[in-house]
């Protein structure tokens, strides 16, 4: 049954998803363009004029596109829950787990999709600038540590970004489920408003929620800083390694416990307490 | 095959009296004693605090019975069928369906027809046809082709597009192309003209089962009258003041269902 | 079909009454199969169990036949049919008579009426 939960979910999802991902993509690419000529010519006070009308608007226009695309995975969790259309979901010989956990790879899905394709739209920009930056950073460090290191380094980095940018997906995910479950569940009528001035107050106090993961990867950083270069932070590589371990951990178990809890709190809401009307 | 026929014949034509006689008919086996489709124990369900809609309500359905659960508004008949469905969860009693508790396993053996369309606008009738085949194994589709053609509605048409009735007309043959062992339809009747009326009650009639059982909510008593087993008189705050047998109320009080209900509820 | 429920007699009864009436004049020929309960139940819009009622009393009093392979029969029995035949019409002319002696219709009148127009088509009645 989740095969075909999903494949409704990603086709109704599809739908509102692709208008914010063009737009995205349509402004990202002008967007990174306009960018790099600024960068270009810095300082040329006749053409920065011009560039400045249209770099809003397709920066406007980046905004919007991503909040339609990464929000048609919540419009979408409303409508099938919430709305009208809940008298068929709920009647459906379909547990409520499953449909909770279709929902939730969806989201997962749309929300990196939504990422993937403003990356790609910026490509141009991000490479030049990555380019640029490597560049003077290699030509200027002379004394160069054993290639190893710089891997593992890397791969590190890597890692814990990729782990990072799941979890802030995940959870931002989860946070905007059991929002809209919550207010549907109690606040019924008004339940579409609850839901939006939650949201207000989840983008102000949302931070609060990576503090956690934020503790555990500024331990990695110490770590990975007393690796790389002694002279700042003085330690053995043991010590170091074992704080980017400690680190990576805290993020593990604070992503995985966050979600646990919210996951857990939406799927009780909607087995116990949840009265369609 | 042969010698069996003609010996029943010819012994009915001598005896010109009833024998008791395997009849070739399924409806006529006998029923034997089952568990009840539904059997609602001591339900009870409120909005509001110290409102009860539903309080220890107690309600049983049998096999091979279409009743009709009749009451005045916002007596609490729809809130009945959306416990039973599962959408509304209930603050008391047990729910039981074919002798198990409700679950969300029993929604594979409900057919629910809500008071209320559910399908969004942008739609297509043969989307929602293949949504119901992919989830509910019992579906029909060539049953729920041809009651559309019957009905002339077209399957390429969007649900926005259609008009109230239709859309009723629609989410009925989705509900009635299952193979479900309970129906249970919440006014089926009300916003449909009389044409489709008497089409979507042959269709009831037609889909009747010995091991099925259909519950339907209507206040077109006048309507439906003829097509019930059963019937169940709801008041305000979830009592059957009366119910019975549909037909035994004319042999006995000598009125139509129509006139009984006029009078239990008179303003 | 055009028969509807009227009034507030039993449903088996007037069911009962309509298809001993299609019986007997022939709607349904002597030795013919008869259409099953599902059938007879969605074109009269009733309830199954009603209709298989009155196919019970229609058996029990040998207007069908029941074979249990092929189902049910009109019965062959022209003795038997011109019997019920004849129990309708009388009743039904009772009724008249009495409905006819109640609006103060008496005997000549009446005769005089069936000898005048009872050759005349119906369109002219």
């Amino acid at each position: 049954m989740l095969g075909k939960c999903l494949k409704y979910d990603f086709k109704e999802t599809f739908k509102l998803w692709w208008v914010g991902a063009l737009v995205s993509l349509l402004s990202a690419l002008p967007l990174s363009l306009l960018i790099f000529s600024i960068m270009n010519d810095i300082g040329d006070q006749s053409s920065f004029r011009w560039q400045v009308f249209p770099l809003m608007i397709c920066y406007i226009g980046v905004v919007v596109g991503m909040m339609i695309s990464l929000f048609s995975v919540y419009v979408r969790y409303y409508r099938h829950f919430f709305g009208k259309e809940a008298y068929l979901t709920f009647t459906l010989p379909v547990k409520r787990t499953t449909l909770f956990t279709s929902k939730y790879i969806t989201a997962l899905f749309f929300n990196i999709a939504s990422y993937a394709i403003l990356i790609f739209g910026m490509a141009g920009f991000m490479g030049y600038a990555i380019l640029d930056t490597a560049g003077s950073g290699f030509s200027g460090s002379a004394e160069r540590e054993s290639l190893v290191t710089m891997v593992i380094v890397a791969l590190i980095v890597i890692v814990v970004y990729a782990l990072f940018f799941l979890y802030t997906i995940s959870l931002s995910t989860l946070s905007y489920f059991f929002i809209i479950t919550f207010c549907g569940v109690y606040f019924k009528k008004y339940s579409l408003l609850a839901i939006i001035v939650a949201f207000f107050c989840l983008s102000f106090f949302g931070s609060y929620a990576m503090m956690l993961p934020m503790m555990g990867g500024m331990l990695g950083i110490f770590g990975l800083v007393g690796l790389i270069d002694a002279n700042i932070v003085s330690m053995g590589p043991l010590q170091g390694f074992a704080l980017i371990g400690a680190g990576l951990l805290l993020v593990i178990v604070a992503v995985t416990a966050l979600n646990m809890l919210l996951a857990f709190l939406s799927k009780e809401l909607l087995e116990r307490k949840l009265n369609v009307t | 095959m042969n010698g069996s026929v003609n010996e029943c014949l010819t012994d009915r034509t001598a005896e010109n009296q009833a024998v008791e006689t395997p009849p070739a008919d399924p409806l006529s086996e006998v029923m034997i004693e089952s568990t009840p489709i539904l059997c609602c124990k001591d339900l009870c369900k409120s909005y509001k605090k110290n409102k009860p809609v539903l309080k220890d309500f107690n309600f049983t359905v049998e096999a091979g019975k279409i009743t009709g659960l009749l009451g005045p508004n916002g007596c609490g008949k729809s809130t009945l069928l959306k416990l039973v469905s599962g959408i509304l969860v209930p603050d008391g009693g047990d729910i039981l369906l074919c002798g198990q508790k409700r679950s969300e396993k029993s929604n594979a053996l409900i057919s629910f027809l809500p008071d209320s369309p559910y399908f969004s606008g942008g739609q297509r009738v043969s989307s929602m046809l293949s949504y119901f085949a992919d989830f509910y194994p019992d579906f029909d589709m060539t049953l729920a082709k041809n009651m559309l053609a019957d009905l002339g509605i077209d399957p390429k048409a969007r649900f926005r597009t259609l008009s109230k009735g239709t859309k009723e007309k629609v989410q009925l043959v989705l509900v009635m192309s299952r193979r479900a062992k309970l129906y249970m339809l919440d006014e089926p009747l009300g916003g449909v003209d009389p044409a489709a009326r008497d089409y979507i009650l042959k269709t009831i009639i037609g889909n009747y089962s010995p091991d099925s059982a259909v519950v339907i909510t209507t206040h077109l008593i006048s309507d439906v009258e003829a097509a019930l087993d059963d019937f169940a008189f709801m008041n305000y705050g979830g009592q059957i003041l009366l119910s019975g047998s549909a037909d035994e109320v004319r042999e006995r009080e000598g009125k139509s269902l129509d006139t009984l209900f006029r009078e239990v509820f008179a303003c | 079909m055009a028969w509807k429920i009227s009034g507030d007699l039993p449903i088996s009864q007037q069911l009962y009454a309509k298809l001993q009436t299609d019986i007997l004049s022939g709607v349904y020929p002597p030795g013919s199969q008869f259409p099953p309960v599902r059938k007879l139940a969605m074109d009269h819009s009733v309830n199954p169990n009603t209709m298989q009622k009155v196919m019970g009393l229609l058996e029990s009093e040998g207007l069908l036949l029941c074979s249990s392979t092929a189902g049910r029969f009109v019965t062959e029995d022209q003795a038997l049919l011109l019997k019920k035949k004849k129990q309708v019409q009388e009743s039904f002319l009772k009724e008249a008579l009495a409905e006819a002696r109640a609006l103060g219709i008496d005997k000549e009148q009446m005769t005089d009426f069936v000898l005048n127009h009872f050759d005349e088509s119906e369109e002219n009645l």
